[in-house]
């Protein structure tokens, strides 16, 4: 019966889901529909993969793995959080100086450091060409 | 120990019963590296959700939200179904010989499955969206969404979402083995390790998706 009521469960939160993303927009709706994620996986791995019946062990192994999942996340986002990287990137991933040069000085101002260092070790590349 | 003595130790219930949890330690450590597996990937679409979300948004814009609510429901009920054939063979009721029909019932719904994936794969392909030197960046509006990050938002979508298939077809070919074992064999024991083992990899596979369908279908 546990299992049937489970499903149910499920279903709903399915639907609760695509409802949301209709009201709700943004990094509010990706917060819910994470949440609503969650919920779902510990529905099914508690009822339908009978964590919570199993040996210690068992649950030391599947909390592990979200563990260090969760923990390489945290780490992402806090070299987000603190290395100021949250101006936006200029589209297209990285636009040679060349291409376009009135849009060399804008994108030194406003690019990432990555996309700064590339260019820098362009200028560097075309240098010793031109020496050699 | 002669080789009777052996044989007698193997098929007791204490053995039996320390080798099925074995086998289900043995899984669940599987488990965990398929979740660092998928992790990396995961990872890759935060950084670059982060980076371009209106890219994420206008490309989430070309997938159909219904057939893929639709595609988790069928996953949710393959869950359901082997669950229930899991329980009835663990527990030995007096249904259990029949669970094999129960385990077919998930093969082919994680057919179905793949059938609408690859039905949408058929689509966006058509439809040009697939990552190469073709595709269409000019249909996404210029500004603060470039093509080129927009054909960002797909190749996180084709590869993860592949990835996941490749996973389902694995999936289903081994729901379909245990379905055969439990159909022919008639020593209970082997078939609730057998079936045990393989429900958790269904049910895994399950929770990926759960994650996925908000991740590319309901972006806003």
């Amino acid at each position: 019966m546990r299992l049937y009521l489970t499903f149910v469960g499920l279903l709903f939160l399915l639907a609760l889901t695509i409802g949301a993303s209709f009201l709700l927009g943004g990094v509010v709706a990706l917060c819910v529909g994470l949440a609503i994620a969650t919920l779902k996986m510990l529905l099914i791995a508690t009822v339908f993969m009978e964590l919570l019946h199993s040996r210690t062990a068992t649950r030391i192994v599947a909390c592990g793995g979200v563990f260090w999942l969760f923990v390489f996340l945290m780490l992402l986002m806090s070299d987000y959080g603190t290395r100021g990287l949250r101006e936006p990137m200029p589209h297209g991933l990285y636009r040679a100086p060349s291409e376009d040069p009135s849009s060399r000085s804008s994108s030194r101002r406003t690019s990432s450091p990555s996309v700064r260092l590339l260019e820098v070790s362009r200028r560097i590349d075309t240098r010793d060409g031109g020496e050699q | 120990m002669s080789d009777i003595a052996i044989q007698t130790q193997a098929r007791s219930p204490k053995t039996s019963d320390h080798n099925h949890h074995a086998a289900l330690l043995g899984m669940w450590i599987f488990l965990a590296t398929e979740v660092l597996f998928f992790g990396g990937l995961f990872i890759s679409y935060v950084v670059y959700r982060y980076e371009y979300s209106d890219a994420f948004v206008s490309g989430s814009r070309q997938l159909n939200l219904w057939s893929g609510g639709v595609m988790t429901a069928i996953l949710l009920l393959g869950s359901l179904l082997i669950a229930v054939a899991n329980r009835w063979v663990q527990q030995q009721q007096g249904n259990s010989r029949r669970a094999w029909v129960l385990l077919l019932m998930t093969a082919v719904s994680g057919t179905v499955f793949l059938g609408l994936e690859f039905h949408e794969y058929s689509h966006l392909i058509s439809d040009g969206f697939f990552p190469s030197s073709d595709f269409p960046t000019k249909r996404f509006p210029a500004g603060s969404v470039g093509g080129n990050t927009a054909e960002m938002f797909f190749v996180l979508f084709f590869s993860m979402t592949g990835l996941h298939a490749f996973h389902m077809i694995v999936g289903v070919s081994l729901v379909a083995v245990v379905a055969v074992i439990a159909f022919r064999s008639n020593h209970a024991t082997n078939r609730a390790t057998g079936i045990a083992v393989v429900a958790l990899y269904w049910h895994f596979v399950d929770v990926i998706w759960v994650f996925l369908y908000p991740l590319f279908y309901l972006v806003k």
